[in-house]
This record gives structure tokens, sequence and C-alpha cells, in this order.
């Protein structure tokens, strides 16, 4: 749980930082399964852009531990805390980035705060800060006047501008840099724009994503835009697996939260259109 | 019209119309800022000499536009200042005030200059000395100076004065320095421009931290831009009296404009009808 200041702060400036969520020994859990889904990587499957990413689900049954921890409290329970107790947990991903920077984005354009709110987890399982590929946020930005205003400025890797001005480098807009440890995780507001600047190779992120329950028609709309939206958007990765695999979607242990959010998912047309 | 060769470029501007605030690398050279500071040295030693030594002032103030200062005082007309601020305020934009800052506090807790939203003022600081996170940079939060955010934070109750602790920070347990923003590590020749309404902070500060400030204001066109510098107006004699400035913000010599600077005659024109040099150098509050 977190306090309301802290869900203050995430509210204002879009964006949270958590210090030792994680322990040592399950960031060591983590990262054992970690590379288990890294062995099933090859060149094929890394992505063309500059972060050259790696990505795949942690829903799978490689990662039994890093799968649960969508349903843990530490972050449902947070979850709940800013969404509504009726939440669902989405998604849980691993990514591994060996490029030097992923450029300045924020996660969702296509809708507004008004259709669509939703926010992810990040936890790096090695350490980073400004000039290691730690998070960088622009804080406030998840409000729709500000990002506006952000979609005007230049920026060298995804919005250039004309040949004498090509706009920013990724380190040359003003931010708040999240430097964090292992352990630590960040919380952001899918409307936050974010990015990252001098990673290495072999820079380990793992998400965890937490949908609101649509209530009035403009969310219910939201959703359906949304549906349609990561239907597409799947499509940039190369992934092997599908993103709910069979394995999740069985639920052997019948975790009670699971089930309410498979039926969630499927009310809302989810798993037939990421996984299609 | 405008020079091109100080112009910033059609990105600053986006930059500065998004965050608020637009750093400049290197305006000014190495030897340029050292005969800031060796002025600076003398025309603080001149001031703390007029200062009854009973006050302990942890903050000296004084006008920038004074003969003691010729240098620093040029850098009023220089165009790598006006320039810019012509391009982000108008052609007939005016700078209406101008100071050199000797901090001795080590915060200065999150604020914004102004409460007038009618009109746009930006001002711009140079840092005689290299700083840091830890060393008093200055922190912006990117955006402040439009809503939601700017009253968010005002409802936060960051601006509380250095001696009183704020809702927010007493119930969450965070600091200033918690606060996130873009934090400004410079060095001397450096400038940053910042639209007076964007929240900023400093903390770190250190025994006679110095600045140099220019800030400038819209030409009002509107009933409302003119509401607005007249209430600028009207509380410029009491910031005077609130920052214990020494000295008339615009000299006698000044005013006189012996090398008939056309762009100052303007200015000295434009301060005299609002009402800033009455106001400023004889503490009149009544606007014209």
């Amino acid at each position: 749980m977190i306090t309301e200041q802290q869900v203050y702060f995430f509210k204002t400036f879009g964006f949270l930082v958590l210090k030792n969520v994680l322990t040592p020994a399950e960031i060591k859990n983590i990262n054992k399964e970690f590379l288990v889904g890294l062995a099933k990587m090859d060149e094929t499957k890394m992505g063309t852009s500059v972060r050259k990413q790696y990505n795949w689900t942690n829903l799978g049954p490689d990662s039994p531990f890093t799968s649960s921890l969508l349903e843990d409290e530490r972050f449902y329970g947070i979850a709940q805390q800013i969404l509504g107790d009726d939440c669902v947990g989405v998604d849980s991903h691993a990514n591994q980035y060996n490029g030097n920077r992923s450029p300045w984005h924020p996660d969702i354009r296509e809708l507004g705060p008004d259709q669509f709110t939703g926010f992810k987890f990040t936890f790096y399982l090695g350490p980073v800060d400004g000039n290691s590929g730690a998070l960088r946020v622009v804080p406030g930005s998840h409000c729709p006047g500000f990002s506006a205003e952000v979609e005007k400025v230049f920026l060298k890797d995804n919005n250039p501008g004309p040949d004498d001005d090509p706009g920013l480098a990724v380190n040359e807009v003003p931010a708040h840099i999240c430097i964090s440890e292992p352990g630590d995780a960040v919380i952001f507001d899918y409307f936050v724009w974010h990015s990252s600047w001098g990673g290495s190779k072999d820079r380990r992120m793992v998400s965890l994503q937490y949908y609101k329950n649509p209530k009035t028609p403009e969310e219910k709309e939201g959703m359906r835009k949304m549906v349609a939206f990561r239907k597409n958007f799947n499509k940039g990765f190369k992934r092997e697996t599908k993103l709910y695999p069979d394995f999740w979607l069985a639920n052997p242990n019948n975790n009670v939260v699971r089930t309410q959010w498979i039926e969630q998912l499927q009310k809302w047309g989810f798993i037939d259109a990421v996984n299609a | 019209m405008i020079q091109d060769n100080y112009r910033i470029s059609d990105q600053e501007i986006a930059l500065y119309k998004s965050f608020g605030f637009l750093v400049r690398r290197n305006v000014f050279t190495p030897e340029e800022m050292a005969k800031v500071n060796e002025e600076f040295d003398h025309r603080r030693a001149s001031v703390v000499a007029e200062i009854d030594p009973e006050e302990e002032r942890i903050f000296t103030q004084w006008p920038t536009r004074n003969p003691e200062t010729p240098f620093t005082a040029s850098l009023l007309e220089d165009p790598r200042i006006y320039v810019p601020m012509e391009q982000l305020l108008g052609e007939d934009s005016v700078l209406f005030q101008s100071n050199c800052n000797s901090y001795s506090w080590d915060v200065q807790n999150w604020h914004y200059d102004v409460g007038v939203t009618e009109i746009e003022m930006i001002k711009n600081v140079m840092y005689l000395q290299p700083t840091t996170a830890n060393n008093g940079a200055l922190r912006f939060i990117p955006g402040s100076n439009r809503n939601p955010l700017r009253d968010e934070l005002t409802n936060m109750q960051l601006a509380k004065p250095r001696d009183e602790i704020g809702v927010f920070y007493e119930a969450s347990g965070l600091s200033g320095e918690d606060i996130p923003c873009f934090i400004f590590e410079s060095q001397p020749g450096d400038v940053v421009a910042w639209n007076e309404l964007t929240w900023h902070a400093a903390f770190g500060g250190y025994k006679d931290r110095r600045s140099c400030t220019f800030n400038f204001i819209q030409h009002p066109k509107t009933s409302k831009q003119r509401a607005g510098v007249q209430d600028m107006v009207a509380g410029a004699a009491h910031s005077v009296k609130a920052q214990g400035t020494v000295g008339l913000q615009y000299h006698p010599t000044w005013l006189e404009n012996p090398n008939n600077n056309s762009r100052r005659a303007r200015w000295i024109k434009n301060l005299d009808e609002w009402g800033f040099i009455d106001a400023y150098n004889y503490g009149k509050t009544e606007t014209k």
C-alpha cells in the first residue's frame, strides 16, 4: 500500500518512485527466470528501433514467480488504490534493451484521460542512473494540455525538425531522472512522457500493467479503442508466444483474482484481440 | 528588426513555450563573467557598507543599472539578452527589472515569482559561480507555468516559507529536494530564461551565491494585460521593501541615456508611462 500523499504525488506528477519493493532474493529469482526467457530470443526477434529491444511475456510457464507479481498485493494493492478495487492486471513483460536510449514518448496517444486510465510498474534488474538508462519522465506531462505542448517540441529520434534544426536528443529534454536500484519500482501513468538515455547492452526491465475498469460511456468506448490499438500495437513486437499463454489462462492454482481478470479481459475482447 | 545572429531557434521557442523555461549555454565568455564578478565584488562591498550590520542579512540585492557596474549594466542592452526576449515576448517588450543578488541561505524553497497571470514576464538568470544539484542549482518543474499543474502545486503548499512546513511535506515526509524537476546545473556564462509563473527552487546554497537577473515584460495590448501591468506596478514598491533592494532600480545616469540608445529610450518611455519608475524608485503605489 502507498500513502495518500503518494497517491496525490502520482496523480499530480504522473509517476512515483517506490524504494525497496522487492527483496534481493526476489530480484535474483526474477533474473533467473529472465534468463530462461532471454535464452529463447535471437536476433530475428530483436526490435528494429534504436532501443534494440527483446520483449516477451512473463505470463508463461517459464516465469512463474515473475508472473505471480501481477497478483501480488504489493503491486495489485497499489493498483487498486489508484484505479479502484475492480481494476484489472492486464500484462507483464520482460524487456532486454541493447540500445543506448529509448526515445521520448507517452505509451498512449490515441486516447484521452477521460477515455482511459491505467499505469505501468517498471523495475530494472540492475542499477540505473541518468547516464546508464534510468527512466526519465517529464513530470506532469500526463495532463492533456501539457502533453500537447510537449508534442510540439522537435525530437531528433522520432519527431525531427528541419535539417538545420533537427531537434533535441533524448538527454537534452528537461526531465526528472528516476535513479533506481534493483528492488525499486517506478509507477507511471500511460500518458506521461518518458524515455531513457545512456543504456548499454543487456539493460533489463520488467513491467506490470493495470487498467481501470471502464464505467462511463466514454471509458467503455475508450476500452473498445484500446482493444483495437493493442491488437495493432502487438504486431510491432516479434513475439513467438501469445501475450496470454494457455498456462496463464488455465489459472492452475485457481487464483480468484486472476479468474476475475480473465473474465473481464474476455468481456472487453482483449484476449482474443491480442492473442490473434 | 531582430538581429539574426542572436536569435534563438524555432525549436528553442517551442521548448520555452512547452516547458516554461529555456536553458542557453555559453551565452557569455569566461572573460566577460570574470568582469561581471569583479564588478560584483566592488559593488557588493559598497552595498554591504551601506547596510546596517545589525540586520545580519542573508540576502543582498542591488539593481544592475548602476554606474558602479558599467559592464554588467551594459548587458541589459546586449543583444544576447534582449533579442531572445523580443522573440518570445514581442519586439516592443520592456526590460523592467534587473538585479544583482548575493544569497547566503541554503534553501530557496519552491515558488513562482509573480501571481499576475494576465501579462507574460520572463526572468533571465545567470549564476556567477558553477552550480550543481547539491550546490545551489536552480530547479524547475516543467510545464508548471500552466494549469492544472500550477494550481495543484499551490494546493500542495509547496511554497511555504523556509521556516514552515507545508501540509503535503509534513504528511508525506518529503522535502523540497524530493519534488520531481529538471535541475539546471550551470557554469558561469550559461543563462536560463523562465516564464515568471513557472515553479522553481534551489537547494544547497552557500555564502555569497551570486546571480544577475534581467526581467522582461510584454507590452500590454489588451485591457486585461494593462491591468496585469498595473498590478505589477502596484506591487513594485512592496517588492523593493520586501527584498531590501539597495539603490534605485533606475539610476539617474541610466535614465539620462547619454548615448541615446533607442531601445533604452523606448524602455524609459514605457516604464515612465506605466508607472514603474515612480514605483521602483520612489515607492509610489498608485498606478498612472
